[in-house]
């Protein structure tokens, strides 16, 4: 098909209005083209369509664990608190990978292809998931 | 490139350790006299230099005067890298003998006049250190979780291939475990570092540097009492492929078309190699490379190896001198050195007998996101 374009230039950080829509209203975006349907995360061109038709969207903050690793050594002072801890890669139910930690869960309960979702309410930074215990 | 049309001459390996305390311009210095006394040429004959590093004095102090020098890095993957370069260069007709250097001190970190201590927390890429994800054993331990929990890989298949490349390792006195054996209890019992990776599971960073100098096939020809090992085919292939497909986790790199190019290179099969070294900082490697390799079906690594498959009368010996978790950390040169030392019969205790034609791997530097990695692919022959 034809190329929808050279999308302009992007000022700043391309993923900004992902952080700006989780940190005001804990909104969780995807990068969709609006072309093919296909969503990405962080900020990324469409493999077909180039950045033109990229829009932030809003999503379901659902998704399932792929795989996961549990820290048993801290590598900075500042994880030491936080040891064991689990990090998880989601495979968001949009498509995209998001890489995260999994809280409000004891590391050897989790397992890959466990339900989990974006954990809302409690401030954090950087959008943590939790198990869906509803599904 | 045409299979054999280039040649490595001369390779130079200094001591393999933790803690030398000398730097890494000075290990690659050394490195580069063994190499030269190796093929019997001296510094004037390099006109090509390439190395594994940013660097900038490098030809200044090792008193070098190439038409080029040319930093390359692609992490793990840089030593083939660096071949190809070198090939590449050598076909073109930019240089005739090219030094492919590598040294690095990172265990030597904070002693006096060696720098800082290397910090981990600088090894972690973007988002996902964000939330702890530090160190490349977190990033080959999400393969591992996806193989055990979709094979029923376990953790006594890992201790299988850290056993064997032990065993491997402790009559080869230049390996940081030689004459230090372990048993698969001795595994068991190491302690928990990133689930689902013990300690022996994992390969420690080593000083040290090695250099090969690479030419044409025709001067290596000319060059008497020297033992030419050939560059027989290349191929590289990059992780991120799987990124954009959402299939990484199954794959420990993109090995297929670097495997195929490689391969139609050298005009082999699988079935014709002698012996592979794979790049192997954490057990998992070792089983994903055998299976997408196809020396044996998905999700049968773990048995494979723990059958004795890459033992010395198994089917495929791997890792001979015991790879980077027992052998030493030289990064992609690892496997590279051991190719070379047993295509010219200088393998000592793990010689596999009549060896013609080794396989090796590297792989290395995030193409983004963590478990994007490039992979390259490099088949060695003792006769072009």
């Amino acid at each position: 098909m034809t190329p929808p374009g050279i999308a302009p230039l992007v000022k700043g950080d391309p993923d900004a209005p992902f952080w700006e829509a989780w940190a005001a209203e804990e909104r969780f975006l995807l990068h969709r083209c609006a072309i093919c349907g296909r969503h990405d995360w962080p900020a990324s061109c469409c493999v077909e369509h180039g950045l033109a038709a990229m829009t932030w969207v809003e999503a379901s903050g659902g998704g399932v664990v792929d795989t996961y690793t549990v820290f048993h050594r801290a590598y900075t002072a500042g994880l030491a608190s936080a040891v064991p801890y689990t990090v998880a890669v989601v495979r968001l139910d949009e498509g995209p990978y998001f890489h995260t930690r999994l809280v409000e869960v004891a590391p050897d309960a989790v397992c890959t292809g466990m339900r989990v979702r974006v954990r809302r309410g409690a401030g954090d930074a950087f959008p943590l998931f939790i198990p869906d215990r509803a599904f | 490139m045409k299979r054999g049309a280039v040649a490595i001459v001369g390779m130079g390996v200094t001591e393999q350790r933790r803690g030398i305390g000398a730097r890494p311009l000075e290990l690659r210095r050394q490195a580069l006299e063994y190499a030269l006394a190796d093929a019997g040429i001296g510094r004037d004959a390099i006109d090509g230099y390439i190395h594994a590093s940013h660097e900038r004095e490098d030809l200044r102090y090792l008193g070098l005067s190439p038409n080029f020098s040319w930093p390359v890095q692609s992490g793990g993957a840089t030593a083939p890298c660096s071949f190809v370069m070198a090939a590449g260069a050598i076909l073109s007709g930019q240089a005739e003998m090219v030094a492919c250097a590598y040294g690095m001190a990172p265990s030597s970190g904070g002693m006096p006049g060696m720098g800082e201590k290397m910090s981990f927390g600088a090894l972690g890429y973007g988002y996902p250190a964000q939330v702890g994800m530090i160190g490349a054993a977190s990033a080959h331990a999400l393969h591992a979780r996806w193989h055990m929990d979709r094979y029923g890989t376990t953790s006594r298949h890992l201790g299988a291939v850290a056993v064997q490349l032990r065993d491997h390792a402790v009559g080869r006195p230049d390996a940081i475990t030689f004459g230090q054996p372990i048993t698969i209890e001795d595994h068991q019992a190491s302690p928990m570092v990133v689930d689902p990776f013990r300690m022996l599971d994992c390969c420690r960073d080593t000083d040290g540097g090695a250099v090969f100098l690479l030419t044409t096939a025709e001067r290596a020809r000319t060059m008497a009492g020297t033992r030419p090992v050939y560059l027989l085919g290349a191929g590289m292939g990059h992780n991120i492929g799987n990124w954009h497909r959402r299939d990484v986790y199954p794959h420990h790199d993109d090995i297929a078309p670097a495997k195929a190019r490689a391969f139609a290179q050298a005009g082999l099969t699988l079935a014709d190699i002698d012996t592979a070294q794979f790049y192997d900082p954490f057990t998992i490697s070792i089983i994903m490379q055998l299976e997408q390799y196809g020396f044996c079906a998905p999700g049968h690594g773990g048995p494979f190896v723990a059958d004795g498959g890459i033992g010395l009368s198994g089917r495929i010996p791997s890792n001979t001198g015991g790879g980077q978790i027992s052998g030493f950390y030289a990064a992609g040169f690892t496997p590279l050195i051991e190719a070379i030392r047993q295509l010219r019969d200088e393998a000592g205790t793990t010689q596999v007998k009549g060896a013609r034609f080794a396989l090796t791997s590297g792989h290395g530097l995030n193409g983004g996101v963590q478990n994007t990695w490039s992979h390259g692919t490099l088949i060695l022959g003792a006769d072009a």
